[in-house]
């Protein structure tokens, strides 16, 4: 080896080869919140209701009905902007199981946080049910001086499908396929 | 401690620990694949892992074979071996490496396969049927007894119906009854739970779905794991104006048969979800198992290449030592790092070099000496003052010292190897030098000398040369070796010594009683001229005049012998050559006033650096003898010409002296220029010795031959040089 040459030149290259491979931009969400908008409930306290499209893709259609749990997470964050960064004030998640229940041919929802079940006959209904479980939000523990100066703060909300909850050929396969994303880019709205 | 460090096999401990590495994540791949939650685990990392090392594996050995692809091309010593080593470690890992990739895939496929078998999926739907069923049975059974208790409450007043309710509930082990009015409005509610609490009544969807005699149920499942038999039932009012009533029961499913219901559930739909990745499962493992071979044969590579430049570098440093030996450079060691047989090769290699080394030294040395031998024999060969030359075979100069050179006025040392004609075209005394002398050379004479008589710008040399051949060992040409002498000097001394001699014996003993004898035959001539008369008078007058007559003659003799061996010194002065011979050529003018010698002058004769007295004497000499040999010849003549030429002899002005008399015999031709040679009855025989003395003290040359065409005669030819003193070329007249 030429006495100039490092010998971490090759792995050091490989290695800027993998995170490139990893920094690949990901696909559009599977599922995605259309629109929002909240409600105070008090001085502390906000209600944010969230106007989500539960159009599944096929892959996770014929997942759920071949046995797949799918799980949903919205959540939802009060935010200050700074210069650099955001502060969060105030944050709640709120995470739902969809899966097809065999013995009476109906789907089952399931809210993770409280363990409320629905059944629902058609998948329709249950990703109906799933929105209205994911869609509203409370947050709690808002500052006072929010409310006087809503300009000053933002409402921010996600919506993902857990994608480690999903059986890991199902990550890999589908995942490389680019038929799934893991998660929807923050939507923001103005608390005013 | 660096150094050690440095000596570290790191390529190999890399190879090592990779391999380490790699054979872990095989065997906990192996063990995941048997278990489904440890496989999902496992598999992100080991896949991470394994990409990782593939590409920096990937990047390693690219880097390589590139460096080994510009040093092939470069053809940098061991490049070549280095890749065919290369070539076949990569034959030998593919071969085995295909085989397990080929069994592994057919094993992933059917050992996945294994996992599903039809019956059991069969049966695991026919479980869930089972439980289907009996669960169906049982939620219609509770339908139909709900809607018979919803028919049995309809005569049952309000205040009546919590008893009712209570009855009914215990009666058919409900775990809630509740009897909803308009708007949600519960009537009435029986629950088993000691905990009172509120009931839930049915859902608005529920509610749209619920129709007279026709009860909705279903089968729920509930947070702690059981399943319950919702029934809601209503009938329709047979009295007009009343209230529509809607019945509400929880029935508990038998926890047994919820536990054996919801775990055939589960089963299948773990099945279902195992048969549904089927597919994925096996393209992650072929996925898994392609990376684990293909790093496996990258390492392999790699190994390869590391390996193949360790073997191949004691090749290469031995090819790159060699390489430095040819070219001169028998100091060259190499290290010896190994103890296999490369090991002794290169060990090997440094005894050769040393050897070799040594012997160079000893060579060295030995030439050293050679070349002080050269050069000792050298200077002894430039200091001596004869002219050495060493010709091979072919007449090829092979040495010459400074003494040849400065005789036969030729550089010589530059002449070496090259052919004597050759080196004769250039230096025209070396070629008049050779030509004398190359008939014995060309004979090889085993031993010769001879004098060769050489004329130059400066004049005639006589070279005293000595010859020898050499027949040398081990060659087929030989030697000449060839010494001469410039004895030009020599002799001219060696003769002016003897006619020196000559000439004071002549004076001390004939001149001296000359003078007496003449006195004498005088005196005689007076005293006895008185006493006799007549015929004895005339005697004595005659004899005593042939006595003073041959003693005048004698002395005439003498004087001419001391001017030739007392020669004055010359007194050079610029001469016209031309306008002497004119001068003395008047002298000799018949009693018609016709000159008795025909001139035939180069207008473009320089003029000459010598001594007009003795060059007169000269011409007087020449011309004398030209006339006293045509005595007797009606026609005689005598001719007188002179020319410039610029030949190899250098510029000379040439004097011819050409007579039309009978020509000079020739016993006499060896000897003429000797004294007292002559074959004429008068004559001293000294004026043409006298005259070779005199072109000879000019630095000229003189010969003599007869006329071989014409009327025949003698021709004597003088070449003087005209190098000495200012050469003015006179114009033409």
């Amino acid at each position: 080896m030429p006495s100039g040459a490092s010998p971490w030149r090759g792995p050091f290259v490989a290695l800027c080869c993998l995170f490139a491979l990893l920094a690949l931009p990901v696909p559009a969400a599977a599922v995605e919140i259309r629109g929002a908008n909240h409600l105070w409930l008090d001085d502390t306290t906000v209600l944010v209701r969230l106007d989500i499209d539960m159009r599944l893709p096929a892959v996770l259609e014929d997942a759920l009905a071949n046995g797949v749990i799918l799980e949903f997470e919205a959540e939802t964050r009060l935010e200050r902007g700074r210069r650099v960064g955001r502060d969060t004030l105030a944050s709640e998640t709120r995470r739902v199981q969809l899966q097809y229940f065999a013995l009476n041919r109906h789907y089952l929802v399931t809210a993770v946080t409280d363990e409320r079940m629905d059944l629902k006959p058609t998948l329709g209904d249950a990703l109906d049910q799933v929105a209205r479980r994911l869609g509203r939000l409370r947050l709690d523990g808002i500052p006072a001086s929010a409310r006087p100066n809503p300009g000053e703060f933002d409402l921010a909300a996600r919506l993902m499908l857990v994608y480690s909850a999903l059986p890991l050929p199902l990550q890999l396969d589908a995942g490389l396929r680019g038929d799934l994303t893991t998660r929807q880019e923050w939507r923001r709205w103005s608390l005013d | 401690m660096v150094a050690g460090l440095r000596g570290f096999p790191w390529g190999l401990f890399g190879i090592g620990l990779l391999f380490v590495l790699l054979l872990t994540s095989l065997v906990v791949m192996g063990d995941a694949a048997q278990n489904q939650a440890r496989f999902e685990q496992l598999f992100l990392w080991l896949l991470v892992f394994h990409v990782a090392v593939l590409v920096a594996l990937g990047g390693l050995i690219i880097y390589q074979v590139a460096r080994m692809a510009i040093q092939y091309r470069r053809g940098v010593p061991g490049s070549r071996l280095t890749l065919r080593l290369v070539a076949v470690f990569m034959l030998v890992a593919v071969l085995p490496v295909s085989v397990v990739y080929y069994f592994s895939f057919k094993f992933l496929n059917e050992g996945v396969d294994s996992w599903f078998d039809v019956r059991v999926e069969s049966a695991l739907e026919d479980a869930l049927e089972l439980s289907r069923s009996s669960l169906d049975l049982r939620v219609r059974q509770l339908a139909n007894e709900t809607q018979e208790l919803m028919s049995d409450l309809e005569g049952v007043s309000e205040g009546l119906v919590p008893l009712a309710l209570n009855d009914y509930r215990r009666q058919v082990g409900a775990q809630e009854l509740t009897l909803v009015g308009s708007n949600n409005r519960i009537i009435a509610s029986s629950t088993d739970s000691p905990i009172r609490r509120l009931p839930t009544p049915p859902g608005s969807d529920i509610l749209m779905r619920v129709r007279p005699e026709q009860p909705y149920s279903r089968l729920e499942p509930q947070p702690d794991g059981s399943l319950i038999i919702r029934v809601v039932a209503t009938t329709s009012s047979r009295r007009p104006g009343s209230e529509n009533r809607i019945l509400q029961g929880i029935y508990p499913v038998d926890p047994r048969m919820s536990a054996l219901s919801l775990r055939v559930q589960d089963a299948f739909a773990d099945y279902r979800e195992f048969a549904y990745l089927r597919g994925p499962m096996i393209q992650g493992f072929v996925f898994t198992l392609s990376l684990a071979l293909a790093i496996s044969l990258m390492a392999a590579l790699w190994a390869g290449l590391l390996v193949a430049r360790r073997m191949v570098r004691p090749i290469s440093d031995l090819v790159q030592g060699t390489r430095m030996v040819a070219q001169g450079d028998y100091s060259t060691r190499l290290a010896v790092q190994r103890a296999d047989e490369l090991g002794f090769l290169v060990q090997s290699f440094n005894t050769m070099t040393r050897t070799l080394n040594e012997a160079r030294d000893e060579a060295e040395r030995n030439r050293r000496l050679l070349d002080a031998e050269r050069a000792y024999l050298e200077s002894v060969l430039q200091h001596l003052r004869s002219g050495v030359l060493a010709l091979d075979g072919s007449l090829r100069l092979r040495t010459a010292n400074a003494a040849a050179s400065e005789i036969l006025e030729c550089d010589l040392q530059r002449a070496r190897t090259r052919v004597m004609s050759e080196v004769g075209a250039e230096c025209p005394l070396v070629a008049q030098f050779f030509e004398a002398i190359s008939d014995a050379l060309v004979r090889q004479e085993e031993e010769w000398s001879r004098q060769v008589v050489v004329f130059t710008r400066s004049g005639r040399k006589v070279l005293m040369t000595r010859a020898v051949w050499l027949p040398t060992s081990g060659s087929s040409r030989g030697l000449h070796a060839i010494v001469f002498d410039d004895m030009t000097e020599f002799l001219k001394a060696q003769r002016d010594a003897a006619w020196g001699e000559v000439a004071r014996r002549l004076a001390h003993e004939i001149k001296n009683p000359l003078t007496p004898i003449q006195l004498s035959a005088e005196r005689l001539s007076r005293r006895l001229g008185k006493v006799l008369e007549g015929a004895d008078r005339e005697v004595l007058d005659r004899a005593t005049g042939t006595i003073v007559q041959q003693v005048e003659a004698m002395k005439t003799l003498v004087n001419a012998f001391r001017d030739y061996a007392q020669a004055p010194q010359l007194e050079r002065a610029s001469v016209d050559l031309n306008q002497l011979i004119r001068d003395v050529c008047e002298l000799y003018l018949d009693q018609d006033g016709r000159s008795r010698v025909d001139v035939t002058l180069d207008a473009s004769l320089p003029r000459i650096h010598g001594d007009a007295g003795r060059l007169r004497q000269l011409l007087h000499n020449l011309i004398k003898n030209a006339l006293e040999a045509g005595e007797g010849h009606e026609d005689m003549e005598v001719h007188v010409a002179t020319a410039y030429l610029d030949d190899s002899a250098g510029p000379h002005i040439e004097l011819r002296v050409i007579d039309t008399g009978p020509g000079i015999k020739p016993e006499f031709l060896e000897r003429i220029f000797e004294p007292y040679t002559t074959d004429k009855p008068r004559g001293t025989g000294l004026g043409l010795a006298v005259a070779q003395k005199i072109v000879e003290e000019h630095g000229g040359m003189i010969e003599c031959h007869n006329a071989e065409s014409g009327p025949g005669g003698a021709v004597f030819r003088i070449r003087i040089p005209v190098e000495h003193g200012p050469v003015v070329h006179e114009e033409p007249e």
